[in-house]
């Protein structure tokens, strides 16, 4: 067995000057591919943000904070298949923070929200569909109270109290495995009753 | 990673509990499936609407005939006259909608029964916000087809 040179010279060596040349060189790489894919994947982003906002000034908005968001913080991605889902991520979170922002602007009518979401299915290209109108707000809410108790439950601990799944599963005194059994199914359940709404077709 | 796969986790997604860290490979599935981002949105629109307060379900109103009748006519058939000045309260057969004001629950606002030729609605005044369209909830159509 052959000697660890490393381990074995009995003091931590500093890197050697290759080590941080490649670091940057690496770093330079991944800045790279995040730009490239940012350029690339223009479309496709816009795509993801289209799915939650409707407006087309919000949309360039909201593509242009992923973009910002997606240079600044690249030190945790390391490929591109990872850093294609790291950008989704992003286009997904900026998107949802908008509509709660809309949603929570106390001078704005309170329709607004429902405004910038898309429309699908049949009547998808009628201006001024909405797809999370009042209406469909309050299925979801009637949806909801006709789920299983259990799974309502959890559902209404995690949503509008904000509680995380330990905190549901203390205050059930259920396993948290049994929490996200329940929150799945309810979720899966409200999501089946949102597709009947839309038509299904996506 | 296939759309079977993804399907079943996006319930997590929504719920915050899985990221592109914990779930690479999930994420740059979704990236790339139009089919998982719209079955995600719909999760996530599912999760706003939620997070918003429903509106105060309408006062579900049976009023029996009889009783909004007698209701009518010993309170306020006066407001009917007031509200449609062509129609005589005390005509027989009124020409035109005559409204009445209904008691309303205990500790709750009075109700308003607007009756016309073809039938009847009654109005709950606190649901009805500013006279915008959504106020209309406040507007529930009763029959009012004597027997
Ligand atoms: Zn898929």
């Amino acid at each position: 067995m052959t000697a660890d040179p490393v381990r074995d010279g009995g003091e931590p060596a500093s890197p050697p000057p290759m080590d941080a040349v490649a670091t940057l060189t690496a770093a330079a790489d991944l800045q790279g591919t995040a730009l490239a894919i940012l350029e690339r994947e223009e479309a496709s982003i816009r795509r993801v943000i289209g799915r939650y906002v409707h407006n087309p000034h919000a949309v360039d908005d909201l593509y242009q904070e992923v973009c910002l968001k997606a240079i600044r913080r690249l030190g945790s991605v390391r490929e591109p298949d990872a850093v294609r889902g790291w950008i989704y991520q992003l286009a997904r979170n900026a998107s949802i923070d908008f509509l709660r922002r809309r949603a929570a602007a106390p001078d704005r009518d309170h329709e607004a929200v429902a405004e910038e979401l898309p429309a699908h299915g049949e009547h998808a290209r009628e201006p001024g569909d909405q797809v999370l109108s009042r209406e469909r707000i309050d299925a979801i809410h009637r949806a909801l109270a006709d789920l299983p108790a259990s799974q309502r439950e959890a559902i209404r601990l995690r949503i509008e109290d904000g509680l995380d799944h330990e905190g549901i599963a203390a205050r059930l005194g259920i396993s948290r495995q049994a929490v996200e059994v329940r929150l799945c199914r309810g979720r899966a359940a409200l999501k089946s009753m949102l597709d009947r709404i839309l038509g299904g077709d996506l | 990673m296939t759309c079977g796969e993804a399907e079943p986790l996006l319930p997590l997604v929504a719920d915050g509990v899985l990221d592109p860290d914990g779930d690479p490979a999930l994420f740059a599935h979704l990236a790339r499936c139009q089919s998982c981002q719209e079955s995600l949105a719909r999760h996530d629109l599912v999760t706003l609407a939620l997070e918003r307060a429903p509106r105060p379900a309408p006062r579900t109103i049976r009023i029996p005939w009889p009783v909004a009748v007698a209701a009518a006519a010993s309170l306020v058939l006066g407001v009917g006259a007031w509200l449609w000045p062509g129609a005589d309260a005390a005509a027989a057969q009124p020409t035109g909608p005559v409204v009445h004001r209904l008691p309303g629950a205990e500790g709750e606002a009075p109700l308003y029964l607007i009756e016309g030729e073809q039938g009847g609605v009654v109005v709950d005044p606190s649901a009805i916000d500013g006279g915008s369209e959504a106020g209309a909830a406040g507007a529930v159509p009763v029959n009012l087809r004597r027997r």
